[in-house]
């Protein structure tokens, strides 16, 4: 009865292998589960699949359906065809009843609105959110983690009910009004805190032996020992998966095996009379002993979600030694991005014995991989560090950096690695010596100072090898503001973070002379994000200003919603984005303009006096550093925009003047902001280190 | 063969009652089999309450030391250093011991030196029951991974004296953020090649609740000490 297309997507090649998993899975399930509660399994390489989780969603509904009480003529009918036929008979019966969620489209309107069928919505936030339902810890409850998002789309509270339906049938075999509570009270208490954590009390899946609890809730009922037999279990959990896996050497699939060893040691102990004399012994002594009413059982690692994951980590991780491990966010586009690719670098130059581990923490993303050195290597982490509670995602992070032992960690905005630090630190520096790069504060819209610096400067700059910052602006800001003691003080060190390009032999604004014949207006060059940070808008107001000059700019929004376009002055040429400061015409422009509300040392205004770019700029943080009055044409904070006109209009005014200036510009990278100077830097910081 | 049975308190009040009623059981089953008893009880920072259930101790042969410890491990480290047995093991004032304990641990650990024995399975009571089941480090069930993340066995071991000699539980530094004795004990005699098994056919009964010692691991975080054990590369596991 199923579908051609769900027939076509089994017998690929691809998709072999998943099946065998889930037939896997389903053989230690209904090894253990016929007529009783049933669990669904997998592990964690495949769930991250979207066809997987479809494949596994079918298998859900499956099991939801056997487990209904009241649909008696669709439980039997698939019972009797769930031993050899459970692939084929899945989908009609489970589109047909109970309001479950319909696997197979089939080109109904309901179907067509299905947001997850349609596509719409992100099936691995589904599997994030159900995985959390699975591996729910604690006894006998279970619990509902919103993440970190702050809000919860319509969409995705809609797929979420569907598994969390799935889910509380499958628990939830006898009480209809149960049922109906338990999702009304559950969606309710899910939109009204997504933020928090919702218990919905109601024993629904609290760890991953949910086949092996069923068995052990009922130690004494002959009827229920008998089902579970140790024979059962080495028949269909041991014998089925060596099998399996001698068919397969893949290595995500799961074994039961020891589980199964395990069970069979407790069972020949509790279905023995051995273990009814010393519970009748014991309960003589304390009464609250009763014999006979376990209702779990927790064998380790089995029963602990955190083991999966640690062991998911522990594959992508090379078993090298690392001198080492640089912690990020993600690896995209941003200037603390490229810091720690260069600092990756400068490490294998200082220390060229030591190998390099660049650890994503927060995200998967990677966008440039060019900047990355060969021989560096980057493992995310992120995807599995999420399914888990955010105290365990922190002590997880301080077991890997333990288990991998570097000579030192170094964080590079991983927020994750902030607050394993801030918690873990001060006793992981017995170990590790660990620094933190810090570049600069963020702005709330009414000005206030906030972001890491102000989190977790005084929590962990007592214990930090070094606290790192990129310009001597933020060093002194952060003696100034936080007043640490001598002791403290001394270890925030500057690292001027270098350029990546040589400086060029004919500046910018050379070149740009040499073309100033062929330009029949002025030219004035802007890139950035379109977040609020970067004031695109006082660029749109200068434009306006300066009808007579064309200004070419690049950028997107990131962070924030993007700025309203529609009333661009017509001299603003406004594209996209660009790969690299080589793709953008600087020798065909005159001067570049930029002016950001709050900055550490943008390695964009490094890569320009490099090349010898003429720069208006705001004069904010670590800028004045590289852009004064003798590189450059500063302007104050905060200033309008008529000043940045007058700016704009003097150094426009004087092409020997933007040429001396650009040549200052340069020289001042040079001595600054060289490769060379950076790695001496971090030779001198990591000489302190002394002997390990 | 003698076995110095130690049983530390606290501040277990009236609970140790069941406690104590399981360890003389254990004792006078031992005996009857002919092993030879060193019951010693260690009273560690003790209230009035606990005291009071272990007044009449020296009346059935066990020797009563208080101590001032605040720290479990210390409390049986003490307990190990009076014994006088080849073989030591441990039950605390809240749980209870399989009537069978000593004498089949005895039998499964006597032949090999480097054996660590624990229950077979724990069942916690209080709120709820449910096993936990030890893990048997010789079997392929074990990772140490786990245990790097985890403790798999708790203090109840029963082990030469020697052992522990060798091997003592390390004192607790909760203000710094280090606890957990039993894990790091179970680490510490890991790396030093000692084996932990479960013993067949024994079963400790663990109260469940929250004691005073596991509240202020809650409320210092605390870690096991590193050790090499935890490192992926350099352990030796």
């Amino acid at each position: 009865m199923s579908s051609s297309n769900d027939s076509g997507e089994r017998n690929s090649p691809a998709l072999r292998s998943h099946w065998r998993q889930i037939y896997a899975d389903l053989t230690f399930i209904f090894g253990f589960t016929k007529k009783r509660k049933i669990f669904v399994r997998g592990d964690e390489t495949p769930m991250s699949l979207a066809l997987r989780f479809r494949l596994f969603l079918r298998v859900l509904n499956v099991v939801a359906i056997i487990k209904h009480p009241f649909s008696s003529g669709y439980r039997k009918e698939f019972r009797n065809g769930v031993v050899t036929r459970w692939d084929v008979a899945r989908t009609q019966i489970v589109g047909a009843t109970r309001g479950l969620h319909p696997i197979q489209g089939d080109g109904s309107p309901r179907h067509k609105r299905d947001p997850l069928l349609r596509g719409s919505i992100s099936v691995r936030q589904i599997v994030s959110d159900a995985w959390f339902i699975l591996k729910a810890p604690g006894p006998g409850r279970y619990f509902v983690i919103a993440h970190s998002q702050p809000e919860m789309d319509i969409e995705r509270t809609r797929a979420f009910r569907q598994v969390l339906n799935v889910v509380s049938i499958l628990r939830h075999p006898v009480s209809a009004r149960m049922r109906k509570d338990f999702r009304a009270r559950s969606l309710s208490k899910w939109a009204t805190a997504p933020n928090g954590m919702v218990d919905i009390g109601r024993h629904l899946v609290p760890e991953p032996l949910l086949g092996l609890r069923s068995w052990s809730r009922h130690p004494f009922s002959s009827t229920t020992r008998k089902a579970y037999r140790g024979a059962v279990l080495r028949r269909q959990a041991g014998a089925n998966l060596a099998r399996l896996a001698a068919k397969s050497s893949r290595e995500n699939l799961v074994d039961y095996t020891p589980l199964a060893a395990a069970a069979q040691r407790v069972e020949s102990l509790i279905e023995g009379s051995l273990y009814s004399e010393i519970m009748r012994r014991a309960a003589v002594h304390e009464p609250l002993i009763e014999h006979g009413a376990v209702d779990r059982m927790a064998v380790a690692p089995f029963y602990d979600s955190r083991h999966a994951t640690h062991k998911a980590i522990r594959k992508r991780l090379p078993a090298e030694t690392f001198g080492t491990v640089i912690c990020v966010p993600w690896l995209r586009t941003g200037g603390a991005d490229l810091v720690a690719c260069l600092l990756a670098q400068g490490l294998l130059d200082v220390r060229p014995d030591e190998k390099v581990l660049i650890l994503r923490t927060d995200s998967p993303l990677i966008d440039r991989p060019d900047w990355l050195p060969d021989s560096v290597q980057s493992v995310d982490i992120s995807d599995l560090l999420g399914r888990l509670p955010q105290a365990e995602v922190e002590y997880m992070l301080y077991v890997v950096l333990l288990g991998l032992s570097p000579r030192r960690v170094i964080n590079v905005n991983s927020r994750l690695c902030w607050q394993m630090m801030a918690r873990f630190g001060a006793r992981l520096v017995s170990d590790i010596k660990l620094y933190s790069y810090m570049f600069c504060w963020d702005q709330t819209e009414d000005g206030k100072k906030v972001g890491y610096p102000d989190m977790f400067f005084t929590s962990t700059a007592p214990f930090l090898t070094a606290t790192l910052t990129d310009t001597e602006f933020l060093r002194r800001e952060l003696l100034l503001a936080y007043r640490p003691p001598d002791n403290v003080g001394d270890k925030v060190v500057s690292l001027f973070s270098p350029a990546r390009t040589k400086p060029w032999s004919i500046t910018a604004a050379e070149l740009s002379l040499a073309t100033v014949q062929e330009r029949p207006r002025q030219r004035v060059l802007w890139a950035g994000r379109l977040d609020r940070q970067k004031r695109f808008d006082i660029v749109q107001r200068v434009a306006t200003l300066m009808p007579d000059v064309d200004f070419l700019c690049w950028g997107a929004a990131l962070l924030d919603a993007p700025p309203n376009l529609s009333t661009l002055p017509t001299n603003i040429k406004l594209e996209s984005s660009f790969n690299g400061f080589d793709d953008l015409p600087l020798q065909d422009a005159d001067l570049w303009l930029f002016t950001s509300q709050w900055e550490g040392m943008p390695t964009t205004i490094i890569e320009l006096a490099m090349r010898g770019m003429p720069m208006v700029g705001t004069s904010v943080g670590g800028v004045p550093e590289l852009l004064n009055p003798e590189t450059g044409w500063p302007v104050p904070v905060d200033s309008p925009a008529g000043a940045y006109v007058g700016a704009i209009r003097e150094a426009l005014s004087s092409a020997d003047e933007r040429l001396k200036r650009a040549r200052a510009f340069q020289q001042r990278a040079v001595r600054y902001y060289t490769f060379e100077n950076y790695t001496r830097q971090l030779r001198l910081l990591l000489d302190k280190e002394g002997v390990r | 063969m003698l076995v110095t049975a130690v049983m530390t308190a606290h501040h277990e009040g009236k609970l140790a009652r069941a406690s104590i009623a399981s360890f003389r059981e254990a004792l006078t089953v031992a005996a009857a089999q002919g092993v030879d008893l060193d019951p010693v009880i260690v009273l560690d920072r003790p209230d009035e309450a606990t005291q009071a259930e272990y007044s009449n101790a020296p009346s059935w042969g066990a020797r009563l030391f208080v101590t001032d410890f605040g720290d479990p491990g210390q409390s049986r480290n003490f307990g190990a250093g009076q014994g006088t047995g080849e073989f030591v093991t441990y039950l605390d004032s809240d749980d209870l011991w399989s009537f069978n304990w000593i004498t089949e641990s005895l039998k499964f650990i006597a032949p090999d030196e480097k054996l660590i024995g624990h229950s077979s399975a724990n069942l916690i009571f209080g709120e709820g029951h449910w096993l936990w089941v030890h893990t048997d480090q010789a079997s392929e069930g074990f990772d140490v991974d786990y245990q790097r993340i985890a403790n798999h066995w708790d203090g109840l071991c029963f082990t030469r004296r020697s052992t522990l000699l060798e091997v003592p539980f390390r004192l607790n530094d909760l203000p710094r953020g280090y606890g957990h004795e039993d894990w790091d004990w179970n680490n510490l005699t890991m790396l030093a090649g000692y084996v932990h098994r479960p013993v067949p056919g024994t079963m400790h009964m663990k109260r469940q609740r929250v004691s005073s010692q596991s509240r202020q691991c809650a409320d210092f975080d605390v870690v096991p000490w590193p050790t090499r054990l935890a490192l992926y590369q350099a352990s030796g596991y």
